[in-house]
């Protein structure tokens, strides 16, 4: 009687320790199986948006976006990045406004410690540093009848043609921008995924899957943990394969 | 008893009060290293040693067989329309930026007859490979004119440089052509 209730207990071990060693495998067959046919399947053309996967990539912008119109249009700064037209440029510094500039219906978008020419279209004209603005930091922009004036802790500064030169202004007064937290919540939502220049390729995702690199440092034992469980399934397999059924004996 | 192990709670709060303390001065001074801006010489004060001052800004307008030209040497699109460039006494200068591995690098190029004459990295961003800056290394561009798609000369490579190293050949050719571009 003994006997038997300790085979009932060992057999009920066999079937959860297999279903617990299968687990893993399948994950890994799945994923692996997927992969191989990443691009039959497209998946680089496919990005991933889930918030929660671009925060497991970094691809969050800190801070808060700051938005400033210039002739009816939003310019926004977020973490580095200036989102014009559908165009997405890299800044450096802190965005302290935008003027229009040139007749196609572009844009000077000047920080502390640069200004970033975007032409009608969106893209970048050129960007200007220490050798054709005034001495850094600056600390204001303001836009007057198509001409761009600069501040630096000198005072202001107003911007030739073409931005090529610049000259002080003894006791002007201009009245610099103040860029606004954007409070848009679905124009945030848009642009913190084009900040993460439109999310991650799925085919990416599913390789860190196959690879548990979200599992951080404790992934590297987990093609450990497979190993064993195949062995385990392949061992168990092999002796219920020989074991004869107690009828058949 | 109750004393002792209270006295016990304090010091253990302590303990673990210094150690994160420490874990975050530790955070906080690899973050800044990891994000230094090296500043070797300021874009004016490089264009003032050579010109005596900075010359009046001149323009190049890149047309589209200019930015193929260019995809080909820096093997991706330049993002810009148009290089400024500083002149004078039969020599140009030309200022780049090109990113080595993940930070750009500010790169002041004086090119005289179609050669580089002097190299000189102004600005570098990356946490690694600064020996790019040393003189020993930027030598090595003296003389070197466009050769296809690279430099005439062979420039020695700097173990666990080599992204800002292949960064400052392909911008030292760029500025060859650019120079070519403008007027030889």
């Amino acid at each position: 009687m003994m006997a038997m209730a300790g085979k009932r207990r060992s057999r009920r071990w066999h079937r959860v320790l297999g279903l617990l060693s299968a687990i893993p495998l399948v994950w890994v067959v799945i994923t692996g199986a997927v992969l191989n046919h990443s691009v039959d399947l497209g998946l680089d053309g496919v990005a991933v948006r889930h918030p929660l996967v671009l925060r497991a990539y970094g691809m969050v912008p800190a801070g808060e976006p700051l938005v400033v119109e210039v002739s009816g249009r939003r310019v926004v700064a977020w973490d580095g990045q200036v989102f014009f037209r559908g165009a997405v440029h890299e800044i450096r510094g802190v965005m302290l406004g935008a003027v229009a500039d040139g007749s196609d219906g572009g844009i000077a978008v000047a920080s502390d410690v640069g200004v970033w020419r975007i032409d009608g279209d969106g893209s970048l004209l050129e960007v200007l540093d220490e050798i054709s603005l005034p001495g850094f930091p600056l600390t204001g922009v303001a836009g007057d009848g198509g001409r761009a004036w600069l501040e630096n802790p000198d005072g202001w500064h107003r911007v030739g043609e073409g931005w090529l030169d610049h000259e002080p202004v003894a006791g002007g007064a201009m009245e610099r921008q103040k860029p606004v937290v954007l409070s848009d919540d679905a124009l945030r939502d848009e642009l913190s995924v084009a900040w993460a220049r439109g999310g991650v390729p799925m085919a990416r995702v599913l390789l860190d899957l196959h690879a548990v690199k979200f599992a951080g440092a404790w992934g590297r034992y987990f093609y450990d943990v497979v190993a064993l469980c195949t062995l385990w399934l392949c061992g168990t397999g092999v002796v219920l394969f020989f074991r004869k059924p107690g009828r058949a004996r | 008893m109750e004393s002792m192990d209270k006295s016990r709670v304090i010091c253990c709060k302590r303990v673990i009060g210094l150690l994160v303390g420490i874990l975050f001065a530790v955070a906080g001074v690899s973050s800044r290293a990891a994000g230094a801006e090296k500043v070797y010489e300021k874009p004016s004060v490089f264009l003032s040693r050579h010109f005596g001052g900075v010359p009046k800004t001149r323009v190049l307008e890149l047309s589209g067989a200019d930015q193929k030209a260019l995809h080909g040497i820096l093997g991706h699109r330049y993002k810009q329309k148009r290089v400024r460039y500083w002149q004078g006494g039969g020599k140009r200068a030309w200022i780049l930026d090109e990113i080595g591995k993940t930070e750009p690098i500010t790169a002041g190029f004086i090119v005289k007859g179609g050669r580089i004459s002097e190299l000189r990295v102004l600005i570098y961003r990356e946490s690694h490979g600064w020996e790019v800056s040393r003189p020993f290394f930027t030598k090595q561009f003296a003389g070197a004119k466009l050769k296809g798609r690279g430099l005439s000369v062979r420039v020695d490579g700097i173990v666990g440089a080599t992204l800002s190293v292949n960064a400052l050949k392909k911008l030292g050719a760029a500025a060859l052509y650019l120079d070519g571009q403008a007027g030889g």
